[in-house]
């Protein structure tokens, strides 16, 4: 075959693989992990996997010539009950979504690595598990156990939790981006859950540790996971916010899993979901302004109509240097909606592994009268109200069911639709209780952040 | 295949002091599993494609946090391919890390990455 057939059919391969998905054999990650530390499968085939149970505990190594790398598990989620978008990726299944509160097992999840476990890194035990607080505006820095923590006064918050890539799709699907201008993990809609977090506010924090005149960052930090998963913060938008955001240690009631950062992590109502970091070690609170990779070229907003914020020169740069800085960080996610349907997949890079639609296909829905169900969510201010419209008509009010407990937390919606045979679009636009409305179509940026454009729900109604 | 791979790389590699026809079976064999595996998302010159925007070998990549080539294996064997970490086994992983280093200038183009030694393959 000659030199461009063979890249030719490479590249067919490759982007049949991204299209259609790979995973018709795969089962429930759980099995994937015993993979990693199983015999490597000899040539290029699909790890043809039986179903296997659970386990506790990561798979030894076979072979002794394998590497030194330790087995360890990658996500511990049923596949079946979330989405696979990839390695250290799991979406919720939106459409499927019923609930006020986002069972654990449903949730998003999303790593930059692979979870760490306590047998890597001992420190994630909750007895060895130690916060550092400290840094050059603290005035009695301290380290405390998991222990300690639990003593000190906690609450709870309702809020949902969004990445920052949740709704990417819709940069491909519907505002005409190629895979090369915005480019990232195919999330559709389902990155994002809501969650009853209870943690140590800052508050309580800031009054224990005592802060100095001119602080102007608070960096959270992992110690344990890879090594650059650090958020700065703002000081004032921590002060602002410091009795809703804190040290978390339980989700919906139980002590936090693995994957979603055991024995603690930060939680930061509103903002995208790296600035909770997960698997927390530090907190450093100091009078410099501080960069690193997730407020430099990741977690930022890249594109023509976004300045790049300048530094300083007594800036301190964590792995990082000035020619990094892209573009300004992602605070606070904007307004969305969604309703319980899957977007259609045509223009994406990828079609997620278990998608219910293949690359083009159109939902079914049966003709006749029916409520369309959905959920809206406005971090900053709170949901004022949900609009929706059936191909393009007048935009109508839907009914928010009961509770709308206003910012950090999302509503239910529904309306009814007496649907008519034939293909049909539906939007939702939600309004803010600073009446800021979803929009037609957001500006590129090339990181695909924070995609709050008025989706559109095709379906064909038969 | 291999002529094109590296005219096409030469502006891109820290040191490009191999000439074509010196490259081991395994650096050749990590080319072609990367075009098949890894080019859609990183581009075929490893600077960008459609699934990640940042370069990841060359001047412009940020692979300088796995410090050697044992972290980026650790990385790769848990997170690569990005869809599906199965796809490949462990030897095609450490063919395409050999053919990033490569093309990184960690390693020379006529050698093979040993397992056993890769931590000592720093990447800068």
């Amino acid at each position: 075959m000659s030199e461009e057939k063979h890249r030719a059919r490479d590249e067919a391969l490759v982007r049949k693989v991204l299209k259609d998905g790979t995973n018709i054999d795969r089962r429930s990650l759980f099995v994937s992990a015993a993979a990693f530390g199983a015999a490597a499968v000899a040539g290029p085939a699909l790890a043809q996997q039986p179903a296997a149970p659970a386990s506790t505990a990561p798979a030894a190594p076979a072979t002794p010539a394998a590497t030194a790398a330790p087995a360890r598990r990658a996500i511990l989620k049923d596949d079946s009950r979330v989405l696979n978008i990839g390695a250290t990726v799991r979406s919720g299944i939106y459409w499927n979504y019923k609930t006020f509160m986002t069972p654990v097992e449903e949730f998003y999840v999303r790593n930059h690595y692979p979870t760490p476990t306590v047998e890597q890194k001992p420190v994630l035990s909750k007895e060895n598990w130690k916060l550092k607080i400290h840094g050059a505006s603290v005035e009695k820095p301290i380290e405390i156990s998991y222990n300690d923590l639990l003593k000190m006064k906690s609450r709870t918050i309702i809020a949902t939790m969004e990445c920052h890539g949740n709704g990417r799709t819709l940069f491909w699907e519907q505002g005409g981006f190629t895979g090369q201008e915005v480019a990232g993990g195919n999330w559709v809609l389902g990155a994002v859950g809501q969650a009853e977090w209870q943690f140590v506010p800052m508050s309580e924090i800031f009054a224990k540790v005592g802060i100095k005149p001119g602080a102007r960052t608070v960096l959270f930090w992992s110690g344990v996971d890879g090594n650059d998963m650090g958020r700065p913060m703002p000081f004032a938008d921590v002060v602002a916010q410091q009795n809703d955001m804190g040290i978390c240690f339980a989700m919906n009631g139980n002590p936090l899993t693995e994957d979603h950062g055991a024995p603690v992590r930060a939680v930061v109502p509103g903002w995208g979901g790296t600035a909770s970091i997960k698997w927390l070690t530090e907190i450093r609170v100091t009078d410099k302004r501080v960069w690193c990779r997730l407020n430099t070229k990741g977690e930022v907003y890249i594109g023509p109509t976004y300045k790049a914020p300048e530094n300083a020169a007594d800036d301190e740069f964590i792995g990082v240097t000035a020619a990094d800085i892209k573009g300004p960080m992602v605070t606070w996610m904007p307004p969305k909606s969604f309703i319980t349907v899957p977007l259609v997949l045509d223009k994406s890079p990828s079609v997620p592994a278990n998608y219910p639609l293949k690359r083009g296909e159109v939902p079914k829905l049966t003709a006749g009268q029916q409520m369309m169900r959905g959920y809206a969510w406005a971090p900053q201010h709170g949901v004022k109200k949900v609009d929706y419209r059936i191909d393009g008509g007048k935009w109508q009010t839907a009914k928010i069911l009961p509770p709308n407990l206003g910012k950090y937390t999302w509503v239910r919606f529904e309306f009814p639709w007496n649907a008519s045979a034939g293909k049909h679009v539906i939007e939702t636009r939600t309004t803010d209780n600073k009446n800021v409305s979803q929009p037609e179509k957001i500006p590129l940026n090339s990181l695909g952040m924070a995609n709050w454009s008025i989706p559109k729900f095709q379906v064909e109604v038969v | 295949m291999r002529l094109t791979i590296a005219c096409a790389l030469a502006g891109l590699m820290v040191s490009a002091t191999a000439t074509l026809a010196e490259e081991s079976n395994q650096v050749a064999r990590g080319g072609t599993l990367y075009k098949e595996y890894c080019s859609l998302c990183h581009g075929v010159d490893g600077q960008r494609g459609e699934g990640f925007q940042t370069p990841i070998w060359g001047s412009k990549a940020h692979i300088k946090k796995f410090e050697h080539a044992l972290g980026l294996f650790e990385y790769m064997l848990f997170l690569m391919p990005f869809d599906n970490p199965n796809k490949i086994n462990e030897q095609q992983k450490w063919d395409i890390i050999a053919y990033m280093m490569a093309n990184h200038g960690a390693m020379e183009r006529t050698k093979t990455l040993e397992p056993s030694t890769a931590n000592s393959v720093p990447i800068k």
